[in-house]
């Protein structure tokens, strides 16, 4: 095989899903039931308002984080104007389509601290306010009302975003007009200053400030980071499926799962480095309002749980990742993308559950609601936007270079 | 010791491509293909083997963590032992960024060093003569003669029915 052996365009029929609009309104009509069912065993069971409430943001922020890796591998693919990516970046650009629904899904956890509910964010609870001191400095931004304006403002970047850079891309099949990339590749720059603060600050507003009085200004990039390794790991797993079910078959080669398993295997180190520089200058300080974070999550099993992430999001799949060979084989791939994929449900549950059980790790029935629940809207949505587009961006100017990719 | 080489000239990377692959399905000993960009498909055109070099990395980066983690316990603790903020002498994630930072200096230098080695490229070893042109725009095959079951004449011919614009003899001496 060689880059001048001639790789002709897919032809527009072949690549194009059929048959999955009917699975994904079966999948939003099962995620909608399993929230109402998330929804009634929190009324029923006792302190199930606040497991619910944590268990809710728990599913979003997953499958919000989902959405925002694949924007950030969108919008990166634009600015540096990369060519072999183009086989995979529809399936990015559908993720990144779920962050409308997975946003607007914030707001079931926000609007309760409009009613000083401080179930999840104690910092809503007005006793609180009227004891803390440090909080009463705070409530100049840590109020329900700025809250709610800042999520608008998080979730309309993101929706126009998406908007801007999908609909270009799909029209381009089309067209082929070779400016809507022009366009893309101007905006990138801007774009991705925008993804960076609206992810900081949705990390800081949704997951650092359910502990108030903790901080850590490198906590939007630990977020970034578990987003990315996620993003990868789907990126990987819908490229076999849809390969599987022949819409990408000899079009997604090894090369492509090389490059996605280098990208996996770097944002794996990148995780572990930002998560360690987090801890490490928080050691070495050893100031008590910046410690105890982390005495929490040392507390009976949240230690384990501690353990796990640093094995299984870090030292194991950077060993098992390290090979070529391993980047090159589906199936080894694949059981990678897995693990990572539970990993970062582990890396979030580990950010949220101390709260709400701080003397060690427990699961509710009502985590599995939320999570199959959000889960089945998340794919019903995604199944119904790939449904009938073509899988590959058709003439996008670099899918001849994407097509004939090699690694040397 | 001298070796008879046989170099193609070619200016079009596929018909290098092409040259190289029958030389493998002959079983013809080839030395190196040299082009002005890396050529796709070269590697396997040529039967070459993956390359050894990513363990010597791996040695040399595991080396460096190793030795990186050792340097500092000594010294911290043992060598010149220091109280920092009241923590333990042996506190490991004090030592992380060092380890860190000398794994990957470990891991660069020892590959680029295995590299060089491997390739006999070394300071003092002298100018070796080029291949003309491969620089601005030709490829270049270069064979061995190694016995005499293969002749001047067929090396010539093996060139130009690949389209080589050029087919020159050299004998080269190696130290």
């Amino acid at each position: 095989m060689s880059a001048h052996h001639h790789v002709s365009a897919p032809e527009r029929t072949r690549v194009t899903p059929s048959g999955l609009a009917g699975r994904g309104r079966l999948a939003t009509l099962f995620g909608a039931a399993l929230c109402v069912l998330a929804v009634v065993l929190g009324f029923v069971q006792e302190e199930g308002m606040a497991r619910l409430q944590h268990g809710w943001l728990l599913a979003v922020t997953f499958f919000v984080t989902l959405g925002l890796g694949g924007l950030f591998f969108v919008l990166v693919q634009y600015l540096v104007r990369a060519g072999w990516s183009v086989v995979v970046r529809r399936l990015a650009e559908h993720l990144a389509g779920s962050l409308p629904l997975m946003g607007l899904l914030l707001l079931p956890v926000v609007i309760p601290t409009l009613f000083g509910n401080g179930q999840l964010y104690h910092w809503a609870d007005p006793h609180e306010l009227a004891e803390s001191h440090l909080l009463q400095e705070k409530a100049p931004y840590l109020n329900g009302w700025f809250l709610l304006v800042r999520v608008a403002i998080y979730v309309g970047v993101w929706t126009l975003l998406v908007r801007a850079f999908n609909r270009r891309s799909l029209a381009q099949d089309d067209t082929g007009d070779p400016s809507m990339t022009i366009w893309m590749q101007k905006r990138a720059a801007p774009s991705v200053l925008a993804f960076a603060l609206t992810l900081t600050f949705f990390a800081f507003d949704m997951l650092m400030s359910l502990s108030y009085e903790w901080f850590s200004t490198i906590f939007g990039v630990y977020v970034f980071a578990g987003s990315a390794v996620a993003l990868f790991a789907t990126l990987v797993l819908l490229a076999l499926r849809f390969e599987g079910r022949g819409e990408l078959r000899g079009i997604v080669t090894t090369e492509h799962y090389h490059d996605l398993g280098k990208l996996l295997f770097a944002f794996v180190f990148f995780w572990g480095y930002i998560a360690f520089s987090q801890f490490m200058l928080i050691w070495y300080g050893d100031i008590p309002e910046e410690t105890v974070w982390f005495q929490q999550r040392w507390v009976g099993s949240w230690k384990y749980v501690s353990l796990l992430l640093l094995f299984g999001h870090f030292l194991l799949p950077f060993v098992g990742l390290l090979s070529r060979h391993v980047k090159r084989n589906r199936s080894l791939l694949a059981s990678w993308a897995v693990l990572l994929l539970l990993m970062h449900l582990v890396d979030l549950y580990w950010l949220i559950m101390p709260t709400l059980s701080p003397e060690g790790a427990s699961i509710g029935l009502i985590d599995f609601a939320c999570l199959s629940g959000v889960g089945g809207l998340f794919l019903g949505g995604l199944w119904r936007r790939i449904d009938g587009k073509p899988l590959v961006p058709l003439r996008d100017p670099r899918l001849g270079e994407s097509l004939a990719f090699q690694n040397l | 010791m001298t070796r008879h080489l046989h170099i193609g000239y070619f200016d079009d990377e596929r018909r290098l491509l092409g040259a190289a692959r029958e030389c493998r399905d002959r079983g013809i000993p080839v030395v190196d293909a040299i082009s002005p960009f890396p050529v796709h498909g070269i590697d396997e055109a040529l039967g070459i083997r993956p390359s050894r070099l990513p363990w010597v990395t791996l040695v040399g980066g595991t080396a460096g963590a190793v030795l990186g983690l050792l340097l500092q316990y000594w010294t911290a603790g043992v060598n010149w032992p220091l109280n920092v903020g009241g923590k333990p002498l042996d506190s490991f994630p004090a030592f992380v960024p060092v380890a860190f930072e000398l794994t990957i200096l470990f891991a660069g230098l020892s590959t680029a060093g295995a590299l060089l080695l491997r390739s006999r490229i070394w300071p003092g070893r002298g100018v070796r003569r080029g291949f003309e042109t491969t620089t601005d725009g030709t490829h270049a095959l270069v064979l061995e003669e190694r016995d005499a079951s293969f002749e001047s004449r067929e090396f010539r011919e093996l060139f130009l029915r690949h389209g080589a614009t050029r087919s020159v003899e050299r004998a080269e001496v190696i130290a």
